[in-house]
């Protein structure tokens, strides 16, 4: 009998646990020809995180057929502490059970019954305006405002793009012109809350470098996609967060 | 009782008398001023009798106010007059009339004096950190005047009176707060939270901290009563949300409730961070609407983070997020809460903070219905609440973040 076989680096198996684990403890991971993919969303439905990992991710990849496994996200984590992040694991479906082989050490973990885990409903959202800018310049914003309040307004138009927190006592504002942007697109101003404690999790699981492409509308989910892990373009993780609009009263 | 004074027909209390209560009140303050004359039966200026022990602080005059070693004119284990464990088992009435009987000694006192307290005010700190009622001999200079407290803040207490003299005896420290009272590297909000984790009532413990016995030397200050009561609800719900926030949130709505003299209470807990909201909602007749037409609602939240200012909806918002956090913590689980009160026609006296408290811990005691969605949740508690359920969901804060979610893309 032919079992579901694959290896990935500790790095690109950490960073799709903590991305993740921003919203969820438990996950359903769809395990396929050409890949992995997941949908969680958080218990309130405010957030939710799809990741795609192709199977060029993986230095090896044996699915024989389609499957679902559910995990306790935890339960990876520690195997993930026995690595080193140059390691590479060896991942096996046996039966209930989900066997790591990394070097000398071998450690199983026993699976959830994928009844437990729904399958989120993935909201249908698109929108047209964007803007593209590092990680890291988006984290300052999210910092700034950190200490002022709960939720964050970003405003997109033409030529910039603002991140404004207001409070009673104190107020927080970044603002990107075009020019210090990697992409910006706008053709009517557009501008929506949200919660600020989500996208801070969100952020801290990108690497600072990389690039994310942030879409919405006026009160509105937000859209941000990122890759994550390393490797060349098409042996990414792709990753889509969405995050419901905080409605101002 | 120039407070309570309410003008009610003569001809409802000669039919009802104390017994159907025709008058719509939550009390009968007939049967109330005629216990508290029954206890103050007593002549001259002399009062002995057992301190639960009972210390009362004032407010007025800060720094230089009054401090109040308070008893009853009878000797005997009055230790229930300071059990907030026991209030909501006895009837208004009797509360009422019980906490009225606690006649307050007024001595004169700088806040900054317990850095180096005397003679007088170590009898009174070791009198307020007494496990035993304490017998207390008082000679006060001149009949005790009307002035009851009924407040918002603070529970009832009885008349006052400048005291010539007084002698204390047969307290015991209780060995729980011992060493945090001679310990005086302790900081006033570490002495809070040990004293809880011991195992003392809020009631306890707002005592020890407004006779300045608790803190760093230097900084041991005398606090007035209501300051001190919601001192020990937010230091120590603070603390216990500062716990519950590594738990995980609950995966159900969670819909409680418990009915009241003239109150209702409700509570939902729903999946999610914790955040917090308490809403009082006041209807014509009621203490704090006595001259309105419509209900009015009043009401304070914080989100994950904490609030930065002070709610303005009172004390009373610490008290029940106190109760909150330890159903929480009892579960050890996070959740977004919701707590709204509504408050009767009939029901016109302050009790104070302790009925918020000991109401919202007692509601958080019963079985919950559960739902697995919030409109389900607040479709129940339509059936309860006499606010239109609308009017709450307009105020409420919380229900517009559980409302921001993905489910209507």
């Amino acid at each position: 009998m032919i079992m579901t076989r694959m290896s990935i680096s500790i790095k690109n198996l950490k960073d799709i646990v903590d991305m993740l684990g921003t919203v969820v403890t438990e996950a359903k991971f769809k395990i396929g020809i050409s890949g992995v993919s997941v949908n969680a969303v958080d218990p309130a439905h405010v957030a939710m995180v799809s990741l795609e990992v192709p199977k060029t991710v993986f230095s090896e990849y044996d699915v024989p057929a389609d499957e679902e496994i559910s995990v306790d996200l935890e339960k990876i984590r520690s195997v993930i502490k026995l690595a080193s992040s140059a390691d590479t694991v060896i991942i096996t479906k046996d039966k209930d059970k989900l066997k790591f082989e990394i070097g000398t050490i071998i450690k199983s973990i026993s699976l959830i019954d994928n009844d437990q885990i729904t399958n989120p409903r993935v909201p249908q959202i698109a929108s047209d305006d964007y803007v593209v800018l590092t990680k890291a310049d988006f984290e300052k914003g999210l910092r700034a405002a950190e200490d002022v309040s709960d939720a964050i307004r970003l405003t997109l138009d033409k030529n910039n793009f603002y991140a404004k927190s207001t409070s009673d006592a104190d107020e927080s504002e970044m603002i990107l012109p075009k020019d210090m942007v990697k992409e910006l697109v706008c053709n009517e101003p557009i501008k929506s809350s949200y919660p600020l404690e989500y996208l801070l999790k969100l952020v801290k699981s990108i690497s600072s470098n990389e690039d994310i492409k942030i879409s919405f509308k006026s009160d509105y989910p937000l859209t941000i996609e990122f890759n994550l892990g390393s490797g060349n373009e098409n042996a990414r993780i792709k990753g889509r967060f969405l995050l419901a609009p905080r409605m101002e009263s | 009782m120039k407070k309570t004074l309410i003008k009610i027909p003569p001809e409802l209390c000669v039919k009802c008398r104390g017994a159907k209560m025709l008058c719509g009140l939550s009390y009968c303050p007939v049967n109330i001023t005629g216990n508290i004359k029954k206890i103050y039966n007593f002549s001259g200026n002399d009062i002995s009798g057992s301190s639960p022990p009972s210390i009362f602080v004032g407010r007025y005059g800060y720094p230089k106010i009054g401090v109040y070693p308070s008893l009853p004119p009878y000797t005997g284990n009055t230790a229930f007059l300071e059990d907030e464990s026991q209030w909501l088992k006895m009837n208004l009435n009797d509360f009422i009339s019980s906490r009225l009987s606690l006649l307050r000694g007024k001595i004169m006192m700088d806040v900054n004096s317990a850095s180096n307290p005397d003679y007088t005010l170590q009898d009174i700190q070791l009198t307020s950190l007494s496990k035993n009622p304490v017998n207390i001999e008082m000679r006060v200079s001149k009949s005790f005047n009307k002035d009851i407290i009924l407040d918002e803040n603070i529970t009832p207490m009885g008349p006052s009176s400048p005291v010539d003299s007084i002698s204390y005896e047969n307290y015991k420290i209780d060995n729980r707060i011992e060493k945090v009272y001679y310990d005086v590297d302790l900081k006033a909000s570490d002495g809070i939270i040990k004293l809880y984790m011991k195992g003392l009532n809020i009631n306890e413990i707002s005592r020890a901290l407004s006779t300045g016995s608790l803190g760093l030397q230097k900084n041991r200050k005398i606090v007035p009563t209501r300051w001190s009561i919601t001192a020990a609800d937010e230091t120590v719900s603070n603390r216990l949300v500062d716990e519950l926030k590594d738990y995980s949130a609950i995966d159900e709505f969670l819909v409680f409730t418990r009915k009241t003299d003239g109150n209702l209470f409700m509570g939902i807990l729903c999946p999610g961070n914790w955040m917090f909201e308490w809403g009082e909602s006041w209807f014509p007749g009621s203490t704090w609407n006595y001259f309105g037409n419509s209900v009015e609602i009043e009401l304070d939240y914080e989100g994950y983070y904490g609030r930065k200012t002070y709610p303005e909806i009172g004390g009373c918002y610490y008290s029940s997020r106190l109760a909150a956090a330890e159903k929480l913590i009892k579960m050890r689980k996070q959740a977004c809460v919701m707590l709204w009160r509504e408050i009767y026609p009939g029901f016109n006296i302050p009790l104070g903070v302790w009925y918020v408290r000991e109401n919202v811990r007692e509601m958080f005691n019963s079985v919950p219905e559960k739902f697995s969605d919030l409109e389900s949740a607040l479709k129940y508690l339509s059936g309860y609440s006499r606010v239109p359920i609308d009017s709450w969901i307009h105020r409420s804060n919380n229900i517009k973040y559980i409302r921001s979610n993905l489910d209507a893309y």
